[in-house]
């Protein structure tokens, strides 16, 4: 069994190494030993230390999505670190309204400007800090401006589906690591919090950003799907963000599945209705591509 | 350079076979009367259309090489590839597509299918290779429409066409499979069609028939087969979690209903269907069959169409039983009764539809607690044919219809609509239905549209009751997967295994 501080980096360059052999996708920037998690799971007071910084209520509204709110109700990291992820889903929302608008062509109605609390001003968006805690409670994007989560990603379908195996097989070895050397405290926060499907959900949404912004909207919806729990797809939660939601939206709309994409946007709409008149954009865009079509029906 | 002959045989040595599993081996395979969603699965294996879907989903040519519209829009000349081949070996021409339009058209034929030529008003081979089409009214993009499946002519004696035509176990098509046997217990063997333009990554396909869903999820984590066409809401977390299996989003625009006879006392009177929506308590009855949405109308919530202003007929009991009464029921020991008669809903169900038993069980039960008699009939698919879609025999029936990305639920809802087996028949619907259909302008469609769906809400012709999530899960053995959502298999020659 390998000990809970070594890093899994070099079973990961191994495996990479030879799936590369294989015309496998590029390594993943997976820093897995960085600390957030072994040090949630195995030290579990520090969460309780965390989450006391702040107070419960913040917490539980950040991870049911709710970045805005949490921004007004606490102040420092937390306040911080919601900023962050409303300033990402922001731009997200914009590239989607701009991606249906080109669609509609140049005779279409101006689109509705975002709504606050999208476009609100924002806090810095680089945070500045040596503190484990503050690194903790960013985990995977810790900074959002890092390279190596922002580069553009080339990858095809097939690749990205590689990927996903790899970091699973990785998450799933470094889960059972940590939860053979946790205290029973660890072992609770494991199964209450989901901090390894956070984990996992938060690189995918990433990596599946860096796929739009490089033209590969259909790896792009294989990380953005994988990202979710398809347990509860219709529902937001601290796996189901809404910036799942909402890369998954437009990367079925910038690959042509237009009216898959409404799918997906109607569970952010139903949680902010200031976001329906973006949404009646893409009803047009999807009315509009059906024209002239005969629709095909089936029964079961 | 590879030599193509070696190329083909590199690819056939890797090409695997992939076992799939459906609710109900297809009745038949003849795309005339496709009338099931694994009929429409196995079709697009056999059959091609003229055009098809690329997977932007942008309409390209298939057995069409290129087309010329004349200006008017009312005509349009389509040039044929010459390189295809039907699966018994003749060459496919011009006439066979005159054919396929004109036993579509022929009343004899009686094709489920026969409202997506309405729009032509002729068809001619100009020659072997070259088919001219003249419309009804100008056709601004014909080619979206002439998706249909083409049919060999030579193997048929005239456009009058019967469903137990001998072709519906022998089928014959251009497609990248054919079929090899059909097996007793319900299996379909399919092997890849050597002389198919593109070479195949799966060299046999093999559709299983297990009618036990829970079953399915079994023989795939057992990896008895490599793929399931519909996972149950419920199996979702176990098969999402394991890693040799993949999930895909396999939305089919679907819903659930409980359709009544428009034409049959006592359900022809909107009184009493409305107190029936009132006792049925939809939230309840979804919550065992699992995560999904309850609906207000004939289109799925995230529809473009979708009238978010219809609310959902209330669960009031009390509201339900003065209805009743106003419809001139009596309640007799608890029983409600007409004329002295007591009042029994036969409820007919498809014996291949998912949880249908447990949906209907509990429906039964939620009736029959109100004072209603429900009784439950779950039927085979030839049964369904002839009662349900021939006859018309029933109270009311427990169903599902998918649709693909129009969503256009007109052979469902207009008066002459070749699925509107439930009789419904309104002048406003039908006129709001002709406004969709012949509309040029988005924005008219989409209002007309949601103005259906409160029509139909209104008039309550059946209690909309939910859509489903819906994934298909596959082997990680499958690679290059990409899943059409409608047909499921339209790129299935993109898909290898090894």
């Amino acid at each position: 069994m390998r000990p809970i501080h070594e890093t899994p980096d070099s079973s990961l360059i191994a495996l990479l190494t030879l799936t590369a052999c294989t015309s496998a996708p590029p390594p993943l920037p997976l820093e897995l030993s960085a600390g957030w998690g072994a040090e949630l799971i195995l030290h579990p007071n520090r969460f309780a230390t965390l989450i006391g910084q702040d107070g419960r209520g913040p917490w539980i509204a950040f991870h049911r999505g709710a970045w805005h709110v949490t921004e007004s109700a606490t102040t420092g990291t937390l306040q911080l670190r919601a900023a962050e992820a409303r300033r990402a889903l922001g731009a997200d929302l914009a590239a989607l309204r701009d991606e249906a608008q080109a669609r509609l062509g140049p005779t279409a109605q101006p689109p509705p400007d975002l709504p606050t609390p999208w476009l609100g001003p924002l806090p810095p968006s680089t945070i500045e800090t040596e503190d484990t805690l503050v690194q903790l409670a960013f985990g995977p994007r810790w900074t959002m401006d890092d390279a190596r989560f922002s580069a553009p990603l080339a990858l095809t379908a097939t690749e990205a589906r590689g990927q996903v195996r790899a970091l699973d097989a990785e998450l799933d070895s470094w889960s059972t690591v940590l939860s053979a050397q946790a205290t029973p405290e660890g072992r609770e926060l494991i199964g209450a919090l989901q901090p390894i499907e956070v984990y996992r959900s938060r690189l995918l949404v990433d990596l599946a950003r860096r796929s739009l912004a490089d033209g590969h909207p259909e790896a792009a919806l294989v990380l953005a799907t994988a990202a979710q729990d398809l347990s509860r797809s219709r529902e937001l939660s601290h796996i189901n963000t809404p910036d799942v939601y909402a890369i998954a939206t437009l990367a079925r709309l910038r690959s042509g599945h237009v009216r898959a994409s409404l799918d997906t946007f109607q569970v952010l709409e139903d949680r902010f209705s200031e976001l329906e008149p973006l949404g009646e954009v893409l009803n047009d865009v999807a009315v509009a591509e059906q024209m002239g079509r005969v629709g095909l029906s089936a029964e079961r | 350079m590879i030599a193509l002959p070696l190329l083909l045989a590199q690819v056939s040595a890797h090409a695997g076979t992939l076992r799939y599993a459906e609710d109900q081996a297809p009745g038949i395979i003849n795309p005339l009367f496709t009338t099931t969603m694994s009929e429409a699965r196995l079709s697009e294996l056999v059959f091609e259309g003229l055009y098809t879907d690329d997977t932007e989903l942008r309409c390209v040519p298939l057995l069409a090489e290129r087309d010329v519209l004349d200006e008017d829009e009312l005509a349009m000349t389509i040039f044929l590839r010459q390189d295809v081949t039907w699966h018994d070996g003749r060459p496919f021409s011009a006439h066979d597509v005159v054919f396929t339009i004109e036993a579509m058209k022929d009343p004899e034929t009686m094709s489920t299918e026969a409202g997506r030529v309405s729009f032509i008003e002729s068809a001619r081979a100009v020659d072997t290779h070259t088919v001219q089409l003249v419309f009804t009214q100008p056709q601004l993009s014909p080619q979206e429409k002439l998706t249909f499946k083409i049919l060999p002519k030579h193997r048929f004696i005239s456009t009058a066409i019967e469903r137990s035509h001998p072709f519906r176990k022998d089928p014959v098509g251009t497609g990248p499979y054919e079929l090899v046997r059909a097996e007793e217990e319900g299996s379909l063997l399919l092997s890849a069609y050597d002389r198919y333009r593109y070479p195949a990554g799966i060299s046999d396909l093999t559709l299983r028939e297990i009618s036990d869903k829970n079953y399915q999820a079994k023989l795939l984590l057992y990896e008895s087969i490599q793929a399931l066409v519909r996972v149950l809401p419920r199996d979702l977390a176990v098969l999402d979690s394991n890693r040799k299996i993949e999930l895909y989003p396999y939305q089919t625009n679907s819903w659930w209903y409980l359709g009544f006879n428009l034409t049959r006392a006592p359900w022809d009177d909107p009184i009493v269907r409305e107190a029936l929506h009132h006792m049925v308590d939809v939230d309840a009855l979804l919550a065992p069959v699992g995560s999904g949405e309850t609906l207000t109308g004939p289109y799925v919530r995230s529809s473009p169409y979708y009238n978010h202003e219809v609310l959902p007929w209330a669960h009031d009991t009390a509201l339900a039983a003065e209805q009743l009464a106003a419809a001139g029921w009596q309640q007799t020991g608890g029983r409600w009764t007409v004329d002295g008669e007591p009042v029994t809903l036969h409820i007919t169900a498809h014996r291949g539809l998912e949880s249908s038993q447990e949906v209907a069980i509990n429906l039964q039960s939620q009736l029959s607690s109100q004072g209603v008699n429900v009784e439950l009939d779950f039927i085979d698919e030839v049964t369904w044919r002839s009662r349900i879609w021939g006859d018309r025999d029933f109270d009311a029936i427990l169903s599902q219809w998918s649709f693909d990305r129009s969503e256009d639920v007109r052979e469902q809802f207009h008066s002459t609509g070749g699925r509107n087996f439930t009789g419904y028949a309104s002048e406003a619907a039908d006129a709001l239905l002709d406004a969709a259909r012949d509309s040029t302008d988005p924005q008219s469609k989409k209002t007309a549209l949601r103005d259906l769906h409160k029509v139909i809400h209104d008039d309550a012709p059946m209690v909309f009751l939910w859509t489903l999530d819906s994934y298909s899960a596959m082997s990680t053995e499958v690679e290059g997967v990409v899943i059409h959502p409608f047909t499921f298999f339209t790129w299935v020659t993109d898909w290898q295994m090894p």
